[in-house]
This record gives structure tokens, C-alpha cells and sequence, in this order.
């Protein structure tokens, strides 16, 4: 379902955020993409969004090469993706419950079928109770769960979740895993970045460890392995 | 644009514009300076316009009438008058009219007038003739001068002739001022549009990034900037009708013989070039400044 073939991204700045990539993951897999900060994990989820372009290589996503996409045919490319952005990006201009609304008449559902289904998705991440505030209102970690509902409220194929914990305690942390699982279980390809090392080894699911922007090691059932650090 | 789609870029477009309220009052408020100024030339070319217009048609062309004209020549040469090319008003002044006229304009003081009567007096009778525009005057002049029964044929074509070429001046540069002042409206207002895109860039490149095309993103734009243009371009014209009100009030007790353009009517005018420069600058202007950051 996704694949990354002689992947390398150099950076504007000269950087090499990636070199040589390749990293196959089958539709309904549950994967971690590990490595320390600055391994190229964020890069890697840009460019399955073609947010950026690689240097070289090919990216496939759904059998289709996303290296040579037409620009109109981006957008579309973008709604099989739910992505939680490690920044957020959150439209600051309007509350929670239009965020998540917004991703939705994004794609054209009907207007009753959002109002219908926003407030599930917030009950999801257990946010209800925040539905009519500002992102510059809420927390760090009520932020990510926003991103989180806005990313999974279109039952997209694959969700991306860029470091969804990051800014959770162990406990919200892992509600937050659960549901990810969940969402896997039930046929969505999740690949999740992140630095929680508890929660890679207490889940045995699929291990890619990056490091200095290549892959040091991709494992079945794996671990946090220490060397990372 | 898919249909079930309209009611939201309506809605959103409007949204746009009381999420961002000191953004769109900013906008509104250029809009309304410029429309505003372009409004007041507009206004004030139509005036000096008008009246100059009106120095020039007032200007008649008189013809003397010997007393010794038959009627029968007279009825003649009033149909003719009432049927020549340039001819809008035809007044026939008889004797008795020009015995009061006369009084009118002398008083009893005219000792001139001194025993006539008005039906007997030395006053001739005379035709006041108004054309269409001076340029009819020679043809007119030209026709009567000199014909059986008719004295003088009186016009003052000098006068007529600089207030032709000033009325020519006036509207070629009033139209000059109007393009460039039209222009300068046009760029202060998707100069404003613009910088309100780019205040709100990040959210236009995250609407991107969630899969939202180009036109689902640029219409609620495209019609938050028609809405901006045209609240703008109201306040403008309410302003201005304001400010004629008030200076025709003034000014028509200092200057009661000129006659101003009826507010109305100058309002006419000048609405349609500001609401169409204000809407279409605030469409145009979001359309255009939005594109670039849509390309991600
Ligand atoms: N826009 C950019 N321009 C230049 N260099 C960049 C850019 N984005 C990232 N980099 C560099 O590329 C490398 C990989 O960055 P990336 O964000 O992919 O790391 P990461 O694995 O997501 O790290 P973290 O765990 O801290 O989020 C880093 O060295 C970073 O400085
Ligand atoms: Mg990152």
C-alpha cells in the first residue's frame, strides 16, 4: 500500500534529511516509525502527503506514484490520508467543532451527517466538553486529540500520526494508542511516529528505526532498542 | 463549483469576514477612502459639467423683427423656426411682452418707455430661440440673416465658442482624472484584499494540507472580498450623498444662480462606477492574491 523506493530528500539548506530509503508497508499494517529527533521521521510523513518533494527515489501510495501526481489531482490524493501533523495545524480562526467539521465538507458530506458525526469524534478523543473553543485555547495535548478526530474524522484508508502522544501524560497517551489500535483493527494502515518507548515495546507491532535519515533496522513485533538514543 | 456546495462558500464567506473583524474593517475602510474620493471627482466633473452646459444652452439666438413684417410672414417663419435641426425652444416675443420685460428689468425709472403704451411702443418683436448645442448656431444664423421682414439676427458665438471648448476640457479631463483616480482605487483595494490574504496564508496552506481543492478554498475568499467591496462601496456612496447634501445646502444660498445636479441623479451616476470598481477590485483582488499560496 505504501512504498518507499531510494528514497533521499536533501533539504533547501543542503541537510540530508533522508538517504536511500526504501520501506514497504502492506495495507492494515500498524507501524512505528522510531529513531531520535532529527532521524527524518517528519520528513518521511511529508512527503507521503507531498507536502515536499523527494530529491530522488519513487513514493507510492495506493499502488500510485505520488512523485507525479498532477496538481489537481493532489487534493484528492490528500483525503485517503488522515494525518496527525506533529504541529497541529489547526485553523486558528475557528473552534474545535468546525476544525473537525471543516476536514468533513472538505470531501462534501452532507451537512447532517457532520452534525452527526463531529460530536462522536470529539466524544472519541474525549473532548466534548471543548467543542466550541479556539485551538489557541486549549492545551498542547487537547490540541493533538483535536488533530487526531479532524485526521479520522473521514474514515480515512491510511492515518499518519506524527508523535500523537508528545504532549500527553502515560495515561492520555495511552487512550490515545488504543484508539489508534482500534482504528487498525478495523482495516486502517496507521503508522505512527514517536519517541515512547513504553508504548513501542509494550505493543510488539512493527518497529522501523530511523536513524541520521536512514533505516538502521525494521523489525516485526519489535522493540525500542536502546541504541537509538 | 458543485452545487449543494453554494450555501457553504455563502456562509463561509461571511464567516471570513467576522473572524477576521479588524482585517475586514481595515479593508472596508481603504475601500470606502477610495471610493470615496473617486466618488467626490465623479460628482464634482458632473457639476462643473452641468452648469457649463447650462452657460451654453442658455445662450439664445435672438431675431429682430421688423414692424413692418406681415403675419402671414411671421406664422411662416414660426413653423420653420419650430422645425429646424438644433432648435429645442421657440418663444415668440410681442411687443406688449417686451414693454414688460423692459419694465421689469428698468423699473419705473425708465424714462425711455416714457408714454408708450404695450401695445404701442418702439420695442421690436423678436423671436428667442434656444439650440441644442453652439455648433448649431451657424446654420441657424445663417439661414435667417438677411431674410425679407427680419431686422437682426443676434448671437454671441465668441462666448459660446470658449464655453464649448471648456466644456470639451472639463470632460476630457474630468474622464482623465476619473481613470486615474479609478485606478488607484482599484489597486488600494486588492492591495487591501491582499494583505488579508496573506494574514490568513497558513490557514489557506493547513486547508491544502487536509485536501481541500483550489476552489473550495478560493470561493468563500472570492465572495468574502465581493461582500467587503460592496459594504465598502455602500458606506462610500452614503458618505457621499451625505457630504452633497450638505454642501449643495450651503452652497446653492451663496451661489443661488447655479444649479447643482439633483443629488439623486448625480448619486445615479456615480453609483454604478463605485460599486462596480468596488466589487469586482474586491473579487478580482482575493482571486488573484490567493493563488500563490494555493500552491502547495
Ligand atoms: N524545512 C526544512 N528545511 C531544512 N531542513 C529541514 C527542514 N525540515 C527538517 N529539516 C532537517 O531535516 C532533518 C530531519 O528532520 P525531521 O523533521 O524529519 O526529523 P524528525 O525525525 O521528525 O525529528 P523529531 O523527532 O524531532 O520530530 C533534521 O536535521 C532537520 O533539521
Ligand atoms: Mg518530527
Amino acid at each position: 500500500m505504501i512504498r518507499l523506493v531510494n528514497v533521499s530528500k536533501v533539504y533547501d539548506n543542503g541537510i540530508t534529511a533522508l538517504s536511500n530509503v526504501n520501506i514497504n508497508i502492506k495495507a492494515g499494517d500498524f507501524v512505528f516509525l522510531v529513531g531520535p529527533s532529527g532521524a527524518g521521521k517528519t520528513t518521511i510523513i511529508k512527503l507521503l502527503i507531498k507536502e515536499i518533494e523527494p530529491t530522488s527515489g519513487d513514493i507510492f501510495v495506493n499502488d500510485k506514484n505520488v512523485t507525479v501526481l498532477k496538481r489537481r489531482e493532489i487534493p484528492y490524493f490528500r483525503r485517503n490520508i488522515g494525518v496527525v501533523f506533529q504541529d497541529f495545524r489547526l485553523l486558528p480562526d475557528r473552534n474545535v467543532y468546525d476544525n473537525i467539521a471543516f476536514a468533513m465538507q472538505v470531501v462534501g458530506t452532507p451537512s447532517k451527517e457532520i452534525r452527526r458525526r463531529v460530536p462522536l469524534m470529539l466524544s472519541l478523543v474525549n473532548l466534548s466538553s471543548k467543542a466550541y473553543a479556539y485551538p489557541n485555547e486549549l492545551s498542547g495535548g487537547e490540541q493533538q486529540r483535536v488533530v487526531l478526530a479532524r485526521a479520522i474524522a473521514n474514515n480515512p484508508p491510511v492515518l499518519i500520526a506524527d508523535e500523537p502522544t508528545g504532549n500527553l501524560d502515560p495515561d492520555t497517551g495511552w487512550d490515545i494508542v488504543n484508539l489508534l489500535s482500534e482504528i487498525n483493527r478495523r482495516g486502517t494502515t496507521v503508522i505512527m511516529a514517536t519517541h515512547a518507548k513504553e508504548i513501542v515495546d509494550a505493543m510488539r507491532k512493527r518497529v522501523i528505526i530511523l536513524k541520521k535519515g536512514t533505516v538502521i533496522s525494521d523489525q516485526e513485533k519489535g522493540v525500542y532498542l536502546d541504541e537509538v538514543k | 463549483m458543485r452545487l449543494s456546495n453554494i450555501g457553504y462558500y455563502i456562509k463561509e464567506g461571511f464567516n471570513g469576514i467576522f473572524r477576521h473583524k479588524a482585517m475586514s474593517l481595515a479593508a472596508i475602510i481603504s475601500i470606502v477612502i477610495a471610493l470615496f474620493m473617486l466618488g467626490s471627482i465623479i460628482v464634482f466633473g458632473l457639476n462643473v459639467s452641468n452648469i457649463i452646459g447650462d452657460m451654453e444652452s442658455s445662450l439664445e439666438v435672438i431675431i429682430f423683427l421688423k414692424d413692418d413684417m406681415p403675419d402671414q410672414a411671421i406664422e411662416q417663419l414660426d413653423s420653420e423656426l419650430r422645425n429646424m435641426e438644433g432648435i429645442v425652444d421657440v418663444r415668440y416675443i410681442s411687443k406688449a411682452d417686451a414693454f414688460e420685460k423692459w419694465k421689469e428689468q428698468f423699473g419705473e425709472q425708465s424714462g425711455y418707455l416714457e408714454g408708450y403704451t404695450a401695445e404701442d411702443n418702439p420695442l421690436p418683436r423678436s423671436y428667442e430661440v434656444r439650440l441644442k448645442e453652439p455648433s448649431y448656431a451657424d446654420s441657424v444664423v445663417n439661414a435667417l440673416n438677411g431674410r425679407e421682414g427680419i431686422e437682426k439676427v443676434q448671437y454671441n458665438s465668441e462666448v459660446a465658442d470658449t464655453l464649448n471648448r471648456l466644456v470639451t476640457a472639463v470632460r476630457w479631463m474630468g474622464l482623465i482624472i476619473v481613470g486615474i483616480l479609478l485606478v488607484i482605487a482599484v489597486v488600494i483595494i486588492m492591495n487591501t484584499v491582499r494583505l488579508a490574504v496573506f494574514a490568513r496564508r497558513n490557514e489557506i496552506n493547513i486547508m491544502k494540507y487536509i485536501g481541500a481543492t483550489n476552489w473550495f478554498i478560493r470561493w468563500p475568499f472570492i465572495i468574502e472580498g465581493a461582500v467587503i467591496g460592496l459594504i465598502g462601496s455602500v458606506l462610500s456612496l452614503a458618505l457621499l450623498k451625505m457630504l452633497y447634501d450638505f454642501a449643495m445646502d450651503k452652497l446653492s444660498g451663496i451661489l443661488n444662480m447655479v444649479k447643482f445636479i439633483p443629488v439623486n441623479d448625480a448619486m445615479n451616476i456615480a453609483m454604478l462606477i463605485i460599486m462596480v470598481t468596488g466589487i469586482v477590485a474586491g473579487i478580482i483582488g482575493s482571486a488573484v492574491s490567493i493563488r500563490r499560496y494555493l500552491k502547495v
